[in-house]
C-alpha cells in the first residue's frame, strides 16, 4: 500500500551516508553533493603598473566626445543624469515595451514590427523582457564609446594553466603557478566592477544566480583525501537557493536538477590531498541574476576545489564562449553604462580571446577565465518517485 | 469620518450592556433555557475563555471563512501545563476587552456589508415592516443561538433589538448599520468570548447536578472540533437528546467521524505537548544558521502532523509516539535533519533502523523547543519529559544558584554539556532535583540546541547513558523505548486528556473517573480516539462538582522555566 512516503533516490541516500562519515579515512564509495552560492571572477590587488589608467565608462567616453560648451551643461550632478538620455538620443538607442512573450525565435518578427534597425536589437532586462537596441546589444555600432579602455598589464592573476604552455603573455597564479591562462582578466581586470566584485573578500559573500544555482555532485568517492577516480556531475537546479539565518547559502537543502541536457555535464576526476581535480569538460552554468537570464558556457573546463565537511570551494577554469559573455552584456543593456563601456569591454574580450578558434572566421570564439566558487553540502534528489528509507544523522 | 464617533459610542454602549449581563455569572434563565432545580444549590458556573484558535474557528463556522478576524488576543494562561486548564482561570483585562471589541466591530462590519448581508442576514426592511424589526428579530434569534451556544431569552432578544434600533437612529437610519452595532455588542460580550457552563439537577442521580444540554453541546464541540456547536448538535441539545446516554453517544460519534475531529485532536496534542510555547523560541543565527525563520512554526506542524497521522488517522498505539520512525518532513526542516526530500511541501519520510532518531523526543519541536538560543539543555529537556510526559512536579531552582559553569561553553576544562552539568551538580542543593531531570536530558545530548545531530561536542564523544525508574538507556532511541514502556507515561496522558477536556485542575473526586479511563485506555490498546470518546460519552464528564483542588502532582509551571539551565 502506498503510504505516501517520500521517495528518495539512492544517490541521495549515499549523500546522507557521506555526510555521516565524510571527513577522512577509507570509506565505502559515497557521493557528496553541493550547491554553489558565491561564484565570480576573482581579481587581485592592482597597482599603477597593472592598471595605469582607469577605464572610461560609456557615459564618460560620451561626455568626453562632447564639445566644451555641451560638456558645461552636464558638469554638475543633477544635470549629469541627463547625459544618458542625450547619449541615447544621439546614437538612436531604442527600447521596446515590456513583453514577456519575446523569445529568440520571434525576435526577428518583433524587430520588424517595432521599427528596429534591420537585424539589430536583443532581448534585455529579465524578467520583464524588452527588445533593446543600444551600446550593449549592438556594440559594433558604437565604436565611439570604446575610447579610454585599459587592459590589465599586471603579471599576477587567478587561474590555472589551461593550455599546458607557458608563454610570455601568460599570468602567474596567485600561488606562483606559471603559465596561468586568464585572458578575461587581462581584458577587463582594470574595470571598477571587475575589481570590486572580484575581490574575494566581497565575492565570497555574494550569492550569484540564486534563482538557478549550480549543483555539483561527486560520486564514487572511496577516500575523500586521496582517490584516483571519481565522477563529477554538474547540474542546474530546478529551484532557487535557500538562504540560512544569516543570509548565506543554506546547507543540506534538497534540490532536483533540471532535465535540460544543455545544463548537465559529467566528467571524471580525482582527489589529491583533499583537492578535487577534474579532467577537461564542457559545461554550461546557468546564470539568472538581477536583470540577466543567461549562462556561462565553458569549454575545456576543469574544476580544482577543496572538499571539507563544510562544503567545497575553489575554482572552475576554462574557456568561456564570447557568445555567452556578450549575451550577458546585451541583456544588461544600458544598465551600468556609467561604470563600464560595453563596446570597449566587448572589443577587448574579442581581442584577448585565446581559445577555440572558429574554423570559418579563423578567430577565437572563447576566452580563458577563472571562476571562484564556494558551495555548501546539499542533497541532489534525482528520482523523487523512487522508494527508499532514509537515515538521519 | 462623520459617522465614526456615534457608531463607536453606540457599540460601546451595547458592549457595556453585554458585560453587565455577563457579570451576573449566568445567562438570563428565561425562555427555553433549562432552570436549575430549586432544591439543590447551583455550583458556580465554569467559565472558559475561548482560545484564539477557538475564537477564530467559531467565527469561521458561524459567518464563513471569508470573514476576517484581525486583532491581537489576550495571552492564554498555562495552568498545570495546559492552556485548556488556564482558560477557566483567566479573565479579560480592560486592554484585552478593547481588542475583543475592535475585532467584534470589524467582524460585524463585514457581516452587514453589502458583500455579505444577503447571505448572512438574508432579509431587510420591507414596506410591511419598514423598520426591519421582523428581520432583525429572526437574525438575532438565529445568530444568537450560534454565538451564545444556546437560545437567546426574550430579554436578550429585546435588548439586541433595542440596541439595533438605537444605533440605526444614531447612524442615519441605516438598518444594517444598526444590526451591525448590536451584533458587535454580542460578539464582544462575555457570553460569546467565554464558554459559560450551566447545570441542572441530574435526572439520573437524585441530589446530583449535571451540565445542561446546551453546555454539553459546547463541551462536546470544543473538545472534539475545537469550535462552536454546529446546528445539528444544537438541535440535539434543544431536543434533550444530549441529556441521554444514547443521544450523547450518537453526537459524539458523529463529531468524531467528521474530518473536523482532526482539528479537535490537534488542539489537544498542541496543548498536551505545550507546542504553542514554540512561538517564543528563537535561535542564535550565528550558532545555528540552518534554523531559519519559520522553523519553529514548521516544527510545531511536524509534530502535530505526526501525532495526528499516527494516533487519529491510523488510530495507532499511543506508546508508538516515542518510537515511530515515520515523520512528516518539509523543505524548511529537512536541512536540520540532514534529510533529502523530493519536494519542499509536506511529505512523510521514514528513518532507517540504524538512524539515531525515532519518536517525538527526537523531533525539532521537542529538541529545539526545550533548549536555549545558543546551546542545548539537558535540564530543560529532562524537565519537559518529567512535567509533560510523566506529570511530575519539578520545583523552581533556588534563587541564589550560580549557573556560570553551565553557561560557559568555552571552558576548556568542561568540553561537554554532561561535564558542565556534573560540575554544577557538585552543589548538593541542586543535585537533588537534577539527578532525576538530567539523565533523560543527557540522553538527548547528541542533538544540539537546534535539534541537529552531532556525534561529538568539542571533539569529545558524547555520553548519552542514563536511567529512569530503574530502566537503563543509552541515547535517544533507548530513552524513547523506556518511556514507551513506562506506565506513568500512559496514565499521565490519560490525566492530561481529562484535565484538557474539563478545563480545570483535578479534584480528588475525579480519581474514580481517572481509574476507569486508565483501565479503558489499556483495554483499547492505548488508542487516543477511544480515550477521547470514553471521556466525551461518560456522564461523569458532565457531572458538576464543587471545586476542591486536588493536591497537585504537577508544578504550576509557566510557559517556560526560566529558572533552569
Amino acid at each position: 500500500m502506498d503510504v505516501g512516503f517520500a521517495r528518495i533516490g539512492p544517490t541521495a541516500i549515499a549523500a546522507v551516508a557521506g555526510a555521516i562519515l565524510g571527513n577522512g579515512g577509507a570509506l565505502a564509495a559515497e557521493t557528496r553533493s553541493f550547491v554553489i552560492g558565491p561564484i565570480y571572477m576573482p581579481s587581485v590587488e592592482v597597482d599603477a603598473q597593472s592598471c595605469p589608467m582607469k577605464p572610461k565608462s560609456a557615459i564618460q567616453a560620451f561626455f568626453d566626445s562632447l564639445p566644451p560648451e555641451e560638456q558645461a551643461k552636464y558638469s554638475d550632478g543633477d544635470k549629469a543624469r541627463g547625459l544618458g538620455a542625450l547619449m541615447a538620443k544621439t546614437y538612436g538607442f531604442k527600447r521596446g515595451p515590456a513583453d514577456d512573450t519575446l523569445t529568440k525565435e520571434n525576435i526577428a518578427e518583433r524587430r520588424a514590427k517595432s521599427g528596429f534597425p534591420a537585424g539589430k536589437g536583443a532581448i534585455s532586462s529579465y524578467p520583464q523582457r524588452h527588445l533593446a537596441y543600444d551600446l550593449c546589444t549592438n556594440p559594433d555600432d558604437f565604436p565611439q564609446l570604446s575610447a579610454g579602455h585599459q587592459d590589465y598589464l599586471g603579471k599576477i592573476g587567478y587561474g590555472i594553466n589551461l593550455d599546458g604552455k607557458v608563454d610570455k603573455h601568460d599570468l602567474v597564479g596567485v600561488d606562483g603557478e606559471p603559465g596561468v591562462d586568464n585572458a578575461w582578466y587581462q581584458a577587463v581586470g582594470c574595470a571598477n566592477i571587475a575589481r570590486s566584485l572580484g575581490d574575494p573578500k566581497v565575492g565570497d559573500n555574494v550569492i550569484v544566480s540564486r534563482q538557478i544555482p549550480t549543483l555539483i555532485e561527486v560520486t564514487g568517492i572511496d577516500n575523500d583525501q586521496d582517490d584516483d577516480e571519481v565522477t563529477v556531475n554538474v547540474y542546474a537546479s530546478a529551484r532557487a537557493l535557500d538562504l540560512n539565518a544569516v543570509g548565506k547559502a543554506l546547507a543540506w537543502a534538497s534540490f532536483a536538477p533540471v532535465a535540460d541536457p544543455h545544463y548537465t555535464a559529467s566528467v571524471k576526476g580525482r582527489i589529491v590531498k583533499g583537492v578535487l581535480m577534474t579532467d577537461s569538460f564542457d559545461v554550461n552554468l546557468r546564470m539568472q541574476e538581477s536583470i540577466i537570464d543567461s549562462s556561462r558556457e565553458l569549454r575545456g573546463a576543469r574544476i580544482q576545489a577543496t572538499m571539507t565537511p563544510e562544503g567545497i570551494e575553489g575554482g572552475i577554469y576554462g574557456y568561456q564562449t564570447l557568445a555567452s559573455l556578450e549575451d550577458a552584456y546585451a541583456q544588461a543593456s544600458t544598465i551600468g553604462s556609467d561604470m563600464i563601456s560595453c563596446p570597449a569591454e566587448i572589443k577587448a574580450l574579442r581581442a584577448h580571446a585565446d581559445g577555440y578558434k572558429d574554423p570559418k572566421t579563423r578567430r577565437y570564439s572563447a576566452i580563458s577565465v577563472a571562476l571562484r566558487f564556494k558551495a555548501v553540502p546539499a542533497f541532489i534528489v534525482h528520482h523523487p518517485a523512487a522508494t527508499a528509507k532514509v537515515a538521519s544523522k | 469620518m462623520f459617522m465614526e464617533k456615534p457608531f463607536t459610542r453606540c457599540v460601546q454602549a451595547v458592549s457595556a450592556l453585554a458585560i453587565a449581563f455577563a457579570s451576573l455569572g449566568a445567562a438570563p434563565q428565561d425562555g427555553e433555557v433549562t432552570t436549575p432545580a430549586a432544591e439543590a444549590p447551583a455550583a458556580t458556573p465554569l467559565l472558559r475563555r475561548l482560545t484564539e484558535a477557538q475564537y477564530r474557528a467559531s467565527i469561521a463556522d458561524i459567518f464563513g471563512e471569508d470573514i476576517k478576524v484581525a486583532g491581537r488576543f489576550e495571552p492564554d494562561l498555562r495552568v498545570q501545563g495546559l492552556l485548556a486548564a488556564g482558560a477557566s482561570a483567566v479573565s479579560v483585562t480592560p486592554g484585552g476587552f478593547e481588542q475583543y471589541e475592535t475585532m467584534a466591530r470589524s467582524i460585524a462590519d463585514q457581516v452587514v456589508d453589502p458583500a455579505h448581508r444577503d447571505r448572512l442576514i438574508g432579509c431587510g426592511p420591507t414596506s410591511a415592516d419598514p423598520s426591519g424589526r421582523a428581520c432583525a428579530t429572526a437574525f438575532f434569534q438565529r445568530i444568537g443561538l450560534r454565538l451564545y451556544r444556546r437560545p437567546l431569552g426574550p430579554s436578550e432578544i429585546a435588548l439586541a433589538l433595542a440596541n439595533a434600533e438605537k444605533a440605526r437612529t444614531l447612524l442615519g437610519g441605516d438598518f444594517y448599520k444598526g444590526v451591525g452595532a448590536a451584533l458587535a455588542g454580542m460578539l464582544s460580550g462575555i457570553e460569546f468570548i467565554f464558554q459559560i457552563e450551566n447545570d441542572v439537577a441530574d435526572p439520573t442521580k437524585p441530589g446530583a447536578r449535571t451540565l445542561d444540554a446546551w453546555s454539553r453541546a459546547s463541551r462536546l464541540s470544543y473538545l472534539l472540533w475545537n469550535s462552536t456547536p454546529d446546528p445539528e448538535l444544537l438541535t440535539a441539545a434543544r431536543s434533550g437528546a444530549l441529556m441521554t446516554d444514547s443521544g450523547l453517544a450518537a453526537q459524539t460519534d458523529r463529531l468524531m467521524r467528521s474530518p473536523r475531529f482532526m482539528n479537535g485532536a490537534r488542539a489537544f496534542f498542541d496543548d498536551y505537548l505545550r507546542l504553542e510555547d514554540l512561538n517564543n523560541v528563537t535561535k542564535d543565527g550565528l550558532i545555528y544558521p540552518g534554523f531559519r525563520a519559520g522553523a519553529t512554526a514548521d516544527a510545531r506542524e511536524q509534530t502535530l502532523r505526526m501525532l495526528s497521522d499516527l494516533l487519529i488517522t491510523k488510530s495507532g498505539d499511543f506508546r508508538d509516539i516515542f518510537t515511530s520512525r515515520e515523520i512528516p518532513m518539509d523543505g524548511m526542516l529537512s536541512p536540520l535533519y540532514r534529510l533529502p526530500v523530493g519536494r519542499q511541501d509536506w511529505t512523510t519520510v521514514q528513518f532507517s533502523d540504524d538512524a539515531p532518531r525515532a519518536g517525538i523526543l527526537t523531533q525539532i519541536a521537542f529538541l529545539a523547543g526545550h533548549s536555549h538560543p545558543g546551546r542545548s539543555s539537558p535540564t530543560l529537556r529532562g524537565k519537559a519529559i518529567l512535567e509533560i510526559l510523566l506529570c511530575e512536579e519539578v520545583p523552581a531552582p533556588p534563587a541564589n544558584v550560580n549557573f556560570t559553569v553551565v553557561q560557559d561553553v568555552s571552558n576548556p576544562q568542561y568540553l561537554t554539556t554532561r561535564q558542565r552539568v556534573q560540575a554544577h551538580l557538585d552543589d548538593e542543593e541542586c543535585a537533588s532535583c537534577h539527578k532525576r531531570m538530567d539523565p533523560m536530558g543527557l540522553a538527548l545530548e547528541k542533538f544540539d540546541g537546534a535539534g541537529q545531530f552531532r556525534a561529538q561536542e568539542n571533539g569529545v564523544p558524547i555520553d548519552t547513558t542514563g536511567a529512569i525508574d530503574g530502566v537503563k538507556f543509552d541515547g535517544a532511541i533507548q530513552l524513547g523505548q523506556a518511556l514507551r514502556d513506562n506506565p506513568k507515561v500512559k496514565s499521565c496522558l490519560v490525566e492530561t486528556a481529562f484535565r484538557y477536556a474539563v478545563g480545570r485542575q483535578l479534584a480528588s473526586s475525579d480519581d474514580a473517573m481517572l481509574g476507569r479511563l486508565n483501565a479503558r485506555f489499556v483495554q483499547s490498546g492505548y488508542r487516543v480516539p477511544d480515550l477521547i470518546r470514553t471521556i466525551a460519552t461518560s456522564p461523569d464528564y458532565y457531572q458538576v462538582r464543587r471545586a476542591t483542588a486536588k493536591a497537585t502532582r504537577v508544578a504550576q509551571a509557566g510557559p517556560r522555566s526560566e529558572g533552569h539551565f
